[in-house]
């Protein structure tokens, strides 16, 4: 289930929220344990014993792990605990890539290929096997302790809001928030609403709109593409990506609200970045704290000398590509950011704080390029789509829909403008009626988007 | 604090109307115009549920009918349309100053039309020329049972108004020929009976003070339908079949768009249809008459409905059965269906059988009826 689908807006969010509200506030995570189970049995109905057989394991054996006096079984405990969502992951959504790379290999060899059933994707895994890990090193650390009651733990990792696109939360984030539930308060529901809502149109009116015309112009002949619709359609990917994701996420962060959880922030104007190194900071924010606390923080980070430190960097960036996708297309993508991150520790180009317009233009370039190879996976079409972008070839301008045109237009300048909404201030009259129509509205772009009726049935 | 509450508790409430408005519509809203297939609701089977169907279905069914769906839908395709001057649906398309088009006719006149029905220019043209020879074999066996077969054909948008199109664009199709620019010729050769109404239209269009094609309407305009049926009588007693009794036409007046004038702005289903300027209408009447009464039999495309909205049929012909793309029949009290019709019994007892296909409508002219027809009189198809 998506949360810009029918049955989740209105029906399955409707009867939760009513249900939630009317049970005593005791039973509030059992009632929200439920319904993330059955949100995600809806869509995936065939992994939820997987999602649920790993969560519980997990917790059994950090708790072993967090009573073991001898630090070596801790350690190993810690990492047979860190193993099994890793694992899982690796193979459900790696087993696929790996087989396929290795059978092209026995090909070019003149070597009989192995025969494999394709292991299908579960739902969600890449970012509730990331909240495992959190959990265990997070308590191995000795961060925080671990829960005593394995559905407050089951809640944390199978939360319907952030089950399936993030924000990856991290355990010490939200702990304490699940097992010392407060009252709700109903401006925050209202403040969730809205948060909801505004994620919702981001989705549905820009990156929908944005989404239909990039996927009919990549679908097209790219060798004969000139550069201003090279440019067009790369700006209107890179926009519909950070509306889509950033709406995704501003939708679960109003969802948690509304339930009285606060979840970490994910985007913060990311195309305003002066460096990639910028950019990482502000876009997909969790995943980017994840990366750098669980993964190059204990490589070394840069405690190790400058070598090292970009090793690290590269090997970060390398496995925040794969995180994205089994593909090459996504291990190339990430050590381009990787490369821009080491170039600019050796230039120092951060520091050039004079010519910030300059960098964000710059830095929006790379980021466009990335993206050209993040959402091509073949290379070959791939390096022919770059091309056409610096081909400066000049032909008249596609004849899409004016509708795309505009959504373009107003989706860079709310990017790039500095104005970011203040979703925390208290709710008024006039906000909620404006909340209500975006709501209804957004319902009917779901609805009239397929809606294309004949003039009456021929035979 | 309190007025939170309130607040919170009316959005609740407010998505509670919703579910109550799909299980009773107890608040009237304006329907949703045009034809679409509704699917049902799916039953509960495990094995669906598992592979993920069960809930795929049951989204289509919410979809398909959740509470105040139909002012949500028109509320975005006002935006659309007001804003940007699109239709989200890909059947209307938008001409210059204000045009609407279906589909169909603007693909056919760009010659695009051929993806539709077969793999190779050729091989359509071969089926026109199979189909003209089949009628001509039918119209001289249907003489000879005293019944007279003709064609008539209605005209299309794009070819009476084409300065209204919108630029070709890139349809990215296979081209292949117009039946338009074939038939006539074909019927010539064949010696099939035939008038062509769209032709005697590009002829008249700047010399009528009334437009003969809507602006926002995808049939011939109610007044043009009216003198184009009064034509096409005409035609039939000129082919020598029994007399149809007189019409008197009233003075043209001018009034809001009615009917299929506006039958394109309505599938727009926007919450202001746009209903098209200079519309014209003209009352019609039969001069009574005690001769007897001929029968009709048209088996044609959505054209006849105006003539079937705009004419006394009833006190012109014995009984006038429209078998709609030979499938369903209107108003004949004994049959819904061409399928329960004797068709060799049907077409003797006949005096009249007018085949009515609209330029882009030609490609699938009879819709199988002359083989139906042939077989049915037991006449060899070669």
């Amino acid at each position: 289930m998506v949360f810009s689908s029918h049955i989740f807006l209105l029906y399955f969010l409707p009867a939760f929220l009513l249900v939630y509200f009317l049970v005593p506030s005791r039973w509030r995570n059992l009632v929200l344990l439920v319904a993330s189970v059955l949100f995600y049995a809806w869509g995936a109905p065939d992994f939820v014993l997987v999602l649920l057989a790993s969560t519980v394991g997990g917790f059994y054996l950090v708790k072993v792990m967090a009573s073991a006096r001898s630090q070596g079984t801790r350690k190993l405990l810690l990492g047979v605990a860190v193993a099994l969502p890793i694992g899982l992951l690796a193979w459900f959504k790696y087993a696929n890539f790996f087989v396929d790379n290795i059978n092209a290999v026995l090909a070019s060899l003149g070597l009989g290929v192995m025969t494999w059933t394709k292991v299908l994707l579960p739902i969600g895994i890449s970012f509730f096997s990331f909240q495992s890990v959190t959990y265990a090193v997070d308590v191995y650390r000795g961060e925080c302790t671990p829960m005593r009651k394995l559905t407050d733990y089951m809640l944390y990792i199978t939360m319907f809001p952030q089950l399936i696109a993030g924000p990856i939360v991290r355990y010490n984030e939200i702990a304490d928030q699940i097992t010392n539930r407060r009252r709700l308060r109903w401006d925050e529901c209202l403040q969730g609403f809205y948060r909801f809502t505004v994620g919702l149109a981001k989705k549905v009116l820009v990156a929908d709109v944005l989404g239909r015309t990039v996927d009919t112009a990549l679908a097209g002949d790219l060798s004969v593409m000139d550069m201003p619709t090279a440019w067009i359609t790369i700006a209107a990917y890179t926009m519909q990506l950070y509306f889509d994701f950033s709406g995704y996420s501003d939708m679960a962060i109003g969802l948690g609200r509304i339930m009285g959880f606060r979840f970490p922030e994910n985007f913060d104007k990311p195309y305003n970045s002066g460096s990639v190194s910028e950019f990482w900071r502000r876009w997909h924010i969790t995943l980017g704290n994840f990366m750098r606390n669980y993964l190059y923080i204990p490589l070394g980070g840069n405690r190790r000398g400058v070598v090292r430190t970009y090793f690290n960097l590269w090997i970060v960036f390398l496995l925040s590509g794969l995180w994205h996708g089994a593909g090459w297309n996504f291990v190339i993508w990430g050590a381009w950011h990787g490369l821009f991150l080491v170039l600019e520790r050796l230039t120092g180009y951060a520091q050039w704080q004079k010519l910030k317009p300059f960098r964000v233009v710059l830095t929006t370039i790379v980021v466009m390029v990335g993206w050209s190879i993040f959402r091509i996976e073949d290379m070959s079409q791939c390096l022919q789509f770059v091309g056409r972008m610096f081909s400066f070839r000049f032909d008249t301008l596609p004849t899409w829909q004016p509708q795309f045109y505009v959504t373009v237009a107003v989706a860079l300048l709310l990017a790039f403008i500095p104005w970011k909404p203040r979703f925390e201030r208290q709710p008024r009259m006039w906000m909620w009626v404006l909340m209500c129509l975006l709501f209804f509205f957004c319902v009917g772009a779901l609805t009239a988007t397929d809606f294309s009726p004949f003039i009456y049935f021929r035979f | 604090m309190r007025q939170h509450k309130i607040l919170s508790i009316v959005t609740m409430a407010l998505f509670l109307l919703v579910f109550l408005q799909q299980c009773w519509h107890f608040i009237p809203v304006k329907p949703l115009k045009g034809a679409w297939v509704v699917d049902s609701c799916p039953r509960f089977v495990f094995k669906d549920f598992m592979s993920g169907e069960w809930q795929k279905g049951i989204d289509r069914y919410v979809k398909d009918h959740h509470g105040f769906r139909e002012p949500a839908i028109r509320l975005y395709n006002q935006y659309v349309w007001g804003l940007f001057g699109q239709s989200t649906n890909g059947d209307v398309v938008k001409g210059r100053e204000g045009w609407l088009y279906e589909r169909y006719f603007v693909e056919d006149h760009y010659q695009s039309r051929m993806y539709e029905f077969t793999d190779t220019p050729e091989e359509l043209l071969a089926g026109f020329d199979a189909e003209a020879r089949r009628l001509a074999l039918l119209q001289r066996v249907l003489d000879s049972l005293g019944t007279t077969l003709f064609v008539q054909i209605s005209p299309g948008k794009d070819i009476v108004y084409p300065e209204y199109l919108p630029p070709q664009g890139e349809m990215n199709r296979p081209m292949g020929p117009q039946a338009y620019k074939v038939y006539p010729a074909l019927f010539d050769r064949y010696g099939v009976r035939y008038t062509d109404i769209c032709a005697w239209f590009l002829s008249i269009k700047d010399s009528v003070p009334y437009r003969l094609m809507p602006q926002t309407g995808t049939h011939w305009s109610n007044i043009a339908s009216v003198y184009a049926f009064d034509s096409v009588m005409r035609y039939m007693q000129h082919l020598g079949g029994p007399s149809i009794p007189s019409v008197s036409i009233g003075t043209p007046y001018a009034a809001r768009a009615r009917g299929t004038d506006y039958d394109m702005g309505d599938l727009l289903n926007v919450v202001f249809t746009p209903r098209g300027k200079g519309n014209m209408y003209v009352e019609v009447k039969a001069v009574p008459s005690d001769m007897p009464k001929p029968k009709l039999i048209v088996i044609g495309d959505s054209f006849f409905w105006n003539i079937l909205y705009n004419f006394p049929l009833d006190q012109l012909f014995a009984y006038t059965h429209y078998w709609f793309y030979n499938n369903t029949i209107y108003y004949d009290p004994d049959h819904d269906n061409v399928s329960q019709v004797d068709l060799a019994e049907a077409l003797r007892e006949a005096d009249y059988v007018m085949l009515s296909y609209c330029t882009a409508q030609l490609y699938s002219l009879s819709n199988n009826f002359s083989v139906k027809a042939l077989e049915a009189l037991g006449i060899p198809i070669d």
